[in-house]
């Protein structure tokens, strides 16, 4: 942070480094350990100040002693100039950081409630005092009042029964409607804008202030998300009315700027079936059908937002390997690409009205999410404005990263990228971890990609590994055909594209065919359970959160609406295809496993719950195939305890160098913040 | 004159009644679902050596803890008993030393994080603590000389483990993650622990010999329950020296203890004579210098061998024979013969122990929850020491209650309990809660009921209860028992469903007024019934299967269940077919009934993602449904709150669907004056 250089400079350093990558000075740079990617600090939330001139956002360090991540804070002049670090509370904040209209304040969330702290100096006051936890905050434009959502509070007998541990509850059935709130800033005063019992999935607050947009589903389970409907509404609540009448969930929902229209996003084609590439959808804000705003874009849009002068829609689309900003007229649909690069934009990103600026994080191969703008009706190339990973880039021995095409059985041509091991040297084989990722409805993409920590790849690749994350079949950013392929039956070309990248790397020299290694994370860990029932070629395997057996993962999620088309049915219809259900399944043929397999899962993941880990590793136990199944006690669907996952990375490098690598893994030891008293 | 003269000593008789009864006066009521949780119990009763004393644990409800908690007492015939032990987490499991003048029993106290060995004067004073283990100790047994005593434990936490807790460094390798138990010995004048055994196994259950010179033990490879198949009998001396292994098979020897003369060990196992698995209760004995295990009792009767002792002498061994719908006290010759019947009841037996020439247990009958019973070598039979249930019977209006038969679908004759609502009046029809029991290889038998099977409750509230020992239970021979085997439901829920006919065709039963209710495998045999029937009109079900298949993986055990299905639902040529028509799930398309469940968060047995997918089903499905979840609980609910709950939403969910009548929720003790909602069906 010390060493930070103009922004301006860097931008064409920072571009420069994009297209070449950096293996140049690769022997000065250290390799990553996992302790050292633990530590490494985030960024978080960048947020334009409305006059352009200044950014804030949050920025996480790891503490130890917490066993977490803790946020904090910033701002930075956005011509360049020091970071200075705002708040220093030892538990944090929540890295949700808004500005006052006028740039005076900085709103944020602490402890569950709102904090406004001034821009220019003094300390932060609490502004909320709910019942509940307040989040989702938006200013008023005139500056007077901030909307936010809290869910409802639980009842006096509620409490009373849980203080005596009378504490037997309803499955499914006790979780609150959230509601949108009002709170004037100079009283305190709270006023409720939606009550009843549907819960506020999400709202947007017109430009002008006077209306506001709602998802509204019957209850706040995620099945239920499908269940709920657009409103609109004044700012004040009234003359609420639906604007939609469908079965698809409506999501990220914006206000052209002259509040005539609403756009949203869904995962349907225009006639509302289920499970098409995530498009825009513009519906009239007086009610209609909505309408597909693209027609045979190959794309997914991640984000889209109205431009200011509300005649374009800015999104962020996934293109398979990267991502990338585009504008879209909003009558004709044509599409402009703004920005190209071998990077991710991620989600969150924002456009600061004033300034014309799109403020966002670019994920990158040696830049893991710094905050850059993007000029609206400039070519200009993007400007990175943080640099919270200079240190990054210039000392930290990175991998290469490639995009590499192969073709599947089919033919089809399937892309993913390679990072080549520190020091790759050409004509040597390497060890090869294949990573597969979540979703399917996902891709990976050049830089960190998602969960560092739980892919650890700056490690593995220093310590020899290549690692190719391919986008097989099911994976998003390649077209509806591409996508569905998963529908009815789940796997169809999915495994075979994985081998066939596996083939691929084996054809040009860089895996050794003989230390090959599969590992992948909830949709990546059911295709893995599925690939070591098929294949013996991989040495070692991990699987995080994967399915078993469908026929009771059905039941057992707390999301089957989005697997409604996998199979021809529910396990518990009349006339079930649970013949469908069971050949889909892993355990069905595990009996065929032969590759030492780590199973994790979290004790409380609702999506893929411990129990499908369960069915697998007892299973492989029976059969003797080498087996552990290490569960997280407190996490859900993806691990957060830093020490979760450094021990789950730890477990698995030693499996690796066991069974695929040949050599002894030494454990990581993450710093013991106790150890001076008297601790191991 | 003469009427002044007799009339005072009655007044006085009355005075002294209520002084006794409290509200005695008053006429027996019906008995509530608080007064239901608040009924003792009573376990491991234990003679002393001069014979003439019992101690026992009794547990009571309290309230404010919200569990029951146990204490010691003590009493002999004719006398009152007396609580001994007052500690805040209670105690249990306590021992007479031989010489009679200590009782040690097990307790946690004060700040120590596990239960730990206490020693209490018989003749006064109050207890003080003997061990300090690293882990909890249980299971106690004095040495002959009363100078020291056998315990079990575990081994205790690394420092290293304990330094990954302390960071909530804590991911941890599931079912790896046991610590081996082991046998332990202190000596109680120096405090002194010697580890008996030791290894890379778990010494999961053990007796000592009368002259303290053997101890035989059950030596599995891990501590898990899933590895019971894989334990097995060893004896060695008391030092732990000279083990020998005695069986080598794959069935679960439970109940292993050695004669008086050291030369024979009896154990009990549901297997045949050519050691398999998957029978009615067997008492074997095999020679303690190793041999051949051969089959004493169990192969030619029809008899469920629950627990045996050898008698003092060693010439005879004494059994508990479940017999269906009772159980009773039977002496067998230790060198074969005809097993003899010494008692014979409406009722059960229980908590077996010997002391000397004496034996202690316990007899539970439709009204009392378990008094506990002596009985020496010579008696003709057994001698009552307790009267902690007389109140039931006195306080309480309580049903009826018979055997009932009638035929299964392919002409087998099964039985059950039924019990009459308590104002019963013969030509009027009821409302009738079908209650299966768990296991399935158990059997229901006269009782008082329980938290999960409120028989008398309902009876207060006007039902019939039919308690059917349906195909699969014990207690009928082999035939019967394993009419499960290789598909689970052959004629299981068709005797169910015909046990409700026959008790319609009596005239007994309103047939538009019929409930289903059960918990573990009733709770299967409830999720299957309401696939097969619309029979019935609500339904409660407590931590039952959805699915063999999935099931199969979650449980903490499995080998037991494989005879069902013919294999495992993972091996190469899976009998995948019979894992899934078994399951409940797949017919769950066909269910009408509105029905209930129940789930502890942390039942390892059948855990709650089995009751989840009945629950999405029946919910996706548009049938009416709740899923209730209780924390911190397993396989059997234990706190009274959450017991209480269900009880209540089980009865309102009764009334609601198949009586249409009102239903108020009974409050805690304690909780009367407060105004709390509890069932999401109240709730306007």
């Amino acid at each position: 942070m010390k060493a930070y250089r103009g922004a301006f400079a860097c931008l064409v350093l920072g571009w420069t480094v994009l297209v070449s990558g950096n293996a140049s000075h690769a022997q000065n740079r250290r390799p990553f350990t996992l302790v050292g990617l633990a530590e490494l600090s985030r960024l978080f939330s960048p947020q334009l100040s409305p006059d352009g001139a200044t950014l804030a956002y949050f920025a996480s360090t790891t503490d130890w002693k917490a066993n977490r991540l803790v946020f904090h804070l910033w701002r930075q002049p956005t011509t360049g100039g020091t970071p200075q670090q705002l708040t220093f509370t030892e538990g944090g904040d929540q890295p949700v950081v808004r500005w006052s209209p006028d740039g005076k304040t900085l709103l944020f969330a602490r402890g569950g409630q709102f904090m406004v702290m001034p821009a220019d100096g003094g300390e932060a006051r609490a502004l909320t005092n709910h019942a509940t936890a307040a989040a989702a905050p938006t200013w008023s434009p005139d500056g007077a009042a901030v909307y936010f959502t809290a869910a409802d509070p639980r009842t006096s007998d509620e409490r009373e029964r849980d203080r005596v541990r009378d504490d037997v509850f309803a499955f499914d059935e006790t979780l609150k409607p959230r509601q949108l709130w009002k709170i004037v800033v100079s009283t305190g005063a709270e006023t409720q804008i939606t009550t009843g019992p549907l819960t506020v999935n999400e709202y947007r607050l017109s430009q002008d202030g006077r209306r506001i947009a709602v998802q509204r589903a019957p209850t706040p389970l995620e099945d239920d998300a499908r269940r709920g409907e657009l409103w609109v509404m004044d700012a004040g609540g009234e003359n609420a009315r639906a604007v939609t009448n469908n079965s698809i969930e409506e999501r990220l929902i914006d206000i052209s700027p002259d509040n005539s229209q609403l756009l949203f996003l869904a995962d349907t084609n225009e006639r509302f079936e289920p499970y098409y590439p995530t498009t825009v959808f513009i519906v009239p804000a007086a009610g209609g059908t909505p309408r597909a705003l693209l027609s045979d874009f190959r794309y997914t849009i991640d984000q889209a937002l109205w431009a200011p002068d509300g005649r374009s829609i800015i999104a962020s689309v996934n293109m398979g390997v990267h991502s990338e900003l585009f504008e879209i007229d909003a009558r004709s649909g044509r599409t402009r690409q703004l920005t190209d690069g071998t990077h991710f934009v991620a989600p969150g990103w924002s456009i600061a009205a004033g300034t014309r600026k799109i403020v966002c994080q670019l994920d990158e191969p040696a830049r893991f999410g710094d905050a850059w703008t993007v000029a609206l009706g400039e070519s200009s190339p993007p400007t990175r404005v943080t640099g919270l990973f200079d240190a990054l880039e210039r000392d930290m021995a990175l991998p290469r990263q490639e995009k590499v095409e192969w073709k599947g059985a089919d033919e089809a041509p399937i892309e993913g990228i390679l990072f080549y091991p520190i020091g790759y040297e050409a004509g040597r084989r390497y060890p090869l971890v294949v990573q597969l990722h979540s979703g399917p409805m996902e891709s990976d993409k050049f830089g960190a990609g998602p969960g560092l920590l739980l892919n650890y790849f700056p490690v593995l690749t220093a310590k020899g590994y290549a690692v190719l994350r391919p986008n097989y079949r099911g994976s998003a950013g390649y077209g509806a055909a591409f996508l569905r392929d998963v529908n009815n039956g789940y796997f169809h070309s999915m495994p075979t594209d994985v081998l066939a990248g596996v083939d691929h790397l084996v054809k040009i020299g860089v895996a050794d065919p003989d230390r090959l290694i599969v590992m992948g994370i909830s949709a990546g860990a059911t295709l893995t359970h599925k690939l070591v029932t098929i294949t013996d070629r991989f040495k070692a395997a991990s699987a995080s959160a994967g399915v078993a057996n469908w026929t009771s993962l059905w039941g057992q999620t707390d999301n089957t609406a989005f697997r409604a088309t996998y199979f021809r049915g529910t396990p518990w219809q009349a006339g079930a295809p649970i013949d469908q259900f069971w050949a889909s399944s892993p355990l069905k043929d595990v009996a065929d496993v032969k590759t030492p397999t780590l199973l994790f899962a979290g004790e409380n993941d609702a999506r893929v719950p411990l129990a499908q880990a369960q069915e697998m590793f007892r299973a492989l136990r029976s059969h003797n195939v080498p087996t552990h199944l290490y569960v997280g006690p407190r996490e859900g669907h993806l691990w957060t305890d830093p020490r979760h996952l450094v021990f789950k990375a730890n477990a698995e490098l030693e499996w690796f160098a066991k069974y695929a690598g040949g050599g002894v893994y030494v454990w990581e030891k993450p710093p013991d913040p106790g150890a001076a008293r008297g601790g191991s | 004159m003469t009427r002044a003269r007799w009339r005072f000593p009655l007044a006085a008789a009355v005075i002294i009644l209520a002084l006794q009864v409290g509200a005695g006066t008053q006429s027996p009521r019906p008995m509530g679902l608080v007064d239901l949780l608040n009924i003792p119990r009573v376990a491991d009763p234990q003679v002393s050596p001069d014979g003439r004393d019992v101690v026992y644990t009794r547990a009571d409800a309290d309230w404010k803890v919200g569990r029951r908690v146990s204490h010691v007492w003590r009493a002999r015939v004719g006398g009152d008993a007396v609580q001994l032990t007052n500690g805040t987490d209670g105690e249990n499991g306590p021992r007479w030393s031989p010489d009679g003048k200590t009782i040690a029993f097990t307790a946690k106290r004060g700040d120590n994080e596990s239960a730990q060995l206490y020693l209490m004067p018989v003749d006064g004073g109050e207890a003080r603590q003997l061990t300090t283990h690293a882990t909890a100790v249980s299971d106690l047994s004095w040495t002959p000389d009363s100078a020291a005593l056998y315990f079990k434990a575990a081994d205790a936490k690394t420092p290293d483990e304990r330094a990954r807790d302390r960071l909530k460094d804590d991911v941890y390798a599931y079912d790896e993650n046991y610590k081996q138990t082991h046998l332990w010995k202190v000596n109680v004048a120096s405090k002194a622990e010697t580890k008996i055994t030791d290894g890379d196994f778990s010494m999961t259950n053990y007796e000592l010999s009368d002259d303290g010179r053997k101890v035989v033990y059950l030596r599995a490879p891990t501590p898990l329950l899933g590895s019971g198949d894989q334990s097995e009998v060893w004896i060695a001396n008391a030092d732990g020296s000279s083990a020998l292994q005695l069986t080598k098979n794959t069935i679960q020897e439970g109940n292993a203890a050695i004669s008086p003369d050291d030369s024979q060990v009896l154990f009990i196992s549901g297997s045949n004579a050519r050691l398999e698995s998957y029978y009615n209760g067997r008492l074997f004995v095999v020679p303690a210098a190793g041999g051949a295990a051969r089959v004493l009792v169990g192969e030619n009767e029809p008899y469920d061998v629950d627990r045996a002792a050898w008698s003092k002498d060693g010439k005879s061994i004494y059994m508990l024979v479940n017999l269906g719908v009772h159980e009773e006290l039977f002496v067998v010759p230790a060198a074969g013969g005809k097993p003899r019947q010494i008692t014979d009841g409406r009722h059960s037996i229980g908590a077996l122990s010997r002391s000397g020439d004496r034996l202690a247990f316990t007899i539970s009958d439709s009204k009392s929850g378990g008094e506990v019973w002596t009985m020496a070598a010579g008696d003709a039979g057994p001698t009552q020491i307790t009267h902690l249930f007389d109140y039931l019977a006195r306080d309480f209006a309580l049903g009826r209650q018979e055997v009932a038969q009638w035929k299964g679908a392919d002409g087998t004759t099964v039985e059950g309990i039924v019990t009459y609502p308590v104002d019963y009046r013969a030509g009027q029809k009821y409302p009738l809660a079908v209650m299966t029991h768990g296991g399935p290889q158990a059997a229901d038998k006269y009782s008082v009921g329980s938290s999960a099977y409120e028989i008398q409750v309902l009876a207060g509230k006007g039902y019939v209860s039919l308690q059917p020992n349906y195909r699969g239970s014990t207690g009928y021979g082999d035939t019967f028992l394993r009419d499960m085997i290789g598909h689970y439901f052959q004629n299981a829920h068709l005797d169910v469903i015909a046990g409700a006919d026959e008790l319609i065709r009596r005239g007994i039963v309103d047939r538009d007024r019929m409930v289903k209710m059960g918990w573990s495998a009733g709770g299967h045999m409830t999720n299957k019934v309401i696939t097969a029937t619309d029979r019935f009109k609500a339904a409660a079900s407590g931590a039952g299967v959805a699915q063999w298949i999935s099931m199969y993986a979650q449980s903490d055990i499995r080998a037991f269940r494989t005879p069902w299905f013919g294999g495992t639902p993972w091996q190469k040529g899976a009998p995948i077919e019979a894992y899934w028509n078994n399951s409940p799930l797949k017919d769950v398309a066909n269910v009408k009934t509105p029905t209930i469940f129940f789930v502890g968060e942390r039942d390892p047995r059948v855990p709650m993602p089995q009751s989840v997918e009945m629950y999405r089903a029946l919910k996706s499905n548009g049938v009416p449904t709740h899923l209730y979840v209780a924390p911190r609980e397993p396989h059997g609910w234990g706190e009274l709150r959450h017991q209480l709950f269900k009880l209540n939403a089980e009865i309102e969910w009764f009334e609601k669907y198949a009586t249409q009548r009102p239903f108020t929720w009974e409050k805690a003790p304690g909780d009367e004056k407060k105004d709390i909602k509890t069932s999401n069906d109240q709730a306007p």
